[in-house]
């Protein structure tokens, strides 16, 4: 298998979840059960980027958030943007959904200052040649950089699904609003008990947001505070979780180190074989970028034998594996 | 943990992997020179294996200059290396000329670049190994401080007589003690070159 091949499956794999866990969220797709809660910021961020080899879902996502935009968090997008490098997406995107929606929250992303010239926004994965602009090009992209045919918001898309676990963050932002106590519940929801500074780490909040509001939300009741030594941690009140989960099993997945890896293993592999490196030099590459996330992904309970790989070629296995742990 | 010994082939592997990592991370190309149990591994002087890479200085180009500090993209790149191919901790170093009581700090014998050997591993990295000759001086003196393997590679490089003189009067002029002196006479005498003792007397 070369490693233009490899960077193909890899893409094939990562799409294919993309399209289920947007699916979930209400976008007309495929997608199985699971237990594991979605990260809306983080999975937008990623599939702008990713979706660059899939036309339909990117412009279906940008659909959804015609419709379910208002429930995503542009604070949390702001601070995501210094990991996932989609300036450009998102700024069109929040140019397009300020001219097409009532909602002015999107203004906040949208860039001032001059574009540079525009690079293809859709590629090609087999010729990896960008795919070509047909008829009258898309201004609001052009003036971000990107150029690409007309998108049209045709505002089909799903509002978010009320029966499934995997929106429950958009679904208790829609009831409670777009504030950090929805990552807060979620992160915890798990039963497990955490010390803000983790919950901060992993939903990529300020500590000092998080710890302030897990004070104030200490005083509901429904969030049990125990001491370790020096330190505080915090839980789920059962029947709290019961309630919310309606009893079935959550499953915390840190989703944005593992888009945040993904990006940067399917950018490792791609410029390896652009500059024409060995499988073992891409295999020492992506190792380097494995361990980098290592910690993370310990703490999320991936285990270090699932994380290593002997040849190149296993890497496929292994996001599989990450992605549908 | 059990790391695995650098024999010819492993060397040209660890180099040639080396380079390609670099090759990704981007940078201009470096240009190392090497001596120790690599550079007689590489120049097939002495067959054995080795456990580290020593590197002797730097070819900026122009000029030999001290590998002090390594660059730390060629560091990365050898931690990168290391896990994917097990070698030990510290495989590739700057260990003989990393002070200044280093080699390359305190002299190198005259005509060296005249008598390396040059590899290309990829297009990142260059490696010219150190010649018989300046293996001898480097390896008397090695003998003579620190003993052990260092007498069996100086044994297995077969010096001349002439070559042990002018060893020896290399190294006299990098230490120039008295007990320094006796020292390396004694060492001669123990192995095996009493000539050489009486011509430097």
């Amino acid at each position: 298998m070369s490693l233009k091949e490899l960077h193909n499956e890899l893409i094939d794999i990562q799409l294919t979840h993309l399209w289920n866990q947007w699916s979930v969220l209400g976008v007309a797709g495929y997608n199985s059960a699971n237990s594991h809660i979605i990260d809306p910021e983080s999975l937008l961020l990623f599939t702008l980027g990713t979706a660059r080899y899939d036309a339909r879902l990117y412009d279906e996502v940008i659909d959804w958030c015609s419709v379910n935009g208002e429930l995503l968090s542009i604070p949390r997008i702001k601070s995501l943007l210094k990991m996932f490098t989609v300036k450009k997406h998102i700024g069109a995107l929040a140019e397009l959904l300020s001219s097409k929606t009532r909602t002015q929250k999107w203004k906040k992303l949208v860039p001032a200052g001059n574009p540079e010239s525009p690079e293809p926004l859709f590629m090609n994965i087999a010729s990896d040649k960008p795919l070509p602009v047909i008829g009258e090009p898309d201004v609001i992209y052009e003036r971000h950089g990107l150029s690409r045919s007309r998108s049209m918001l045709r505002g089909l898309s799903n509002p978010i699904p009320t029966e499934e676990l995997g929106g429950l963050v958009l679904r208790l932002r829609a009831l409670t609003g777009v504030t950090v106590r929805c990552e807060i519940i979620t992160a915890l929801l798990d039963g497990s008990e955490k010390h803000p500074s983790q919950i901060a780490r992993e939903t990529i909040y300020y500590q000092k947001t998080v710890q302030d509001t897990i004070s104030e939300m200490v005083r509901s009741g429904y969030l049990h505070q125990r001491t370790h030594g020096r330190e505080k941690r915090y839980s789920l009140e059962a029947s709290f979780r019961n309630f919310i989960t309606g009893g079935r099993p959550v499953k915390f997945i840190p989703w944005v180190f593992l888009y945040d890896l993904l990006n940067r293993i399917n950018s490792t592999v791609l410029i390896a074989f652009q500059k024409g490196l060995s499988p073992q030099a891409a295999l020492v590459l992506c190792h380097r970028e494995i361990e980098h996330s290592e910690n993370q992904l310990f703490s999320a309970g991936y285990n270090r034998e699932s994380l290593r790989l002997k040849k190149i070629e296993e890497l496929p296995k292994m996001i599989g594996m990450l992605l549908a742990p | 943990m059990q790391y695995k010994p650098i024999g010819h082939d492993q060397l040209d592997a660890a180099l040639t992997l080396l380079s390609e990592v670099m090759l990704f991370d981007a940078g201009e190309p470096i240009h190392l020179v090497v001596c120790g149990g690599s550079a007689l591994i590489a120049t097939q002087l002495v067959l054995r294996t080795t456990r580290d890479i020593d590197v002797l200085a730097i070819y900026n180009g122009k000029t030999l200059v001290a590998p002090v500090p390594l660059p730390e993209r060629l560091c990365r790149a050898a931690e990168n290396v290391k896990s994917a191919l097990n070698l030990p901790e510290n495989w590739l170093n700057n260990g003989p000329s990393s002070n200044n009581g280093g080699l390359f700090q305190m002299g190198l014998p005259e005509g060296l670049e005249t008598r390396i050997i040059t590899k290309t591993y990829g297009s990142m990295l260059t490696v010219s190994f150190i010649g018989r000759k300046d293996q001898i001086f480097f390896k008397l003196w090695a003998s003579v401080d620190r003993g052990g393997y260092h007498i069996d590679d100086l044994l297995k490089l077969n010096p001349t007589a002439d070559e042990l003189v002018a060893a020896a009067e290399w190294i006299m002029q990098k230490d120039v003690s008295d007990g320094f002196r006796t020292v390396l006479l004694h060492g001669l005498e123990q192995l095996g070159f009493p000539d050489v003792v009486k011509r430097i007397a």
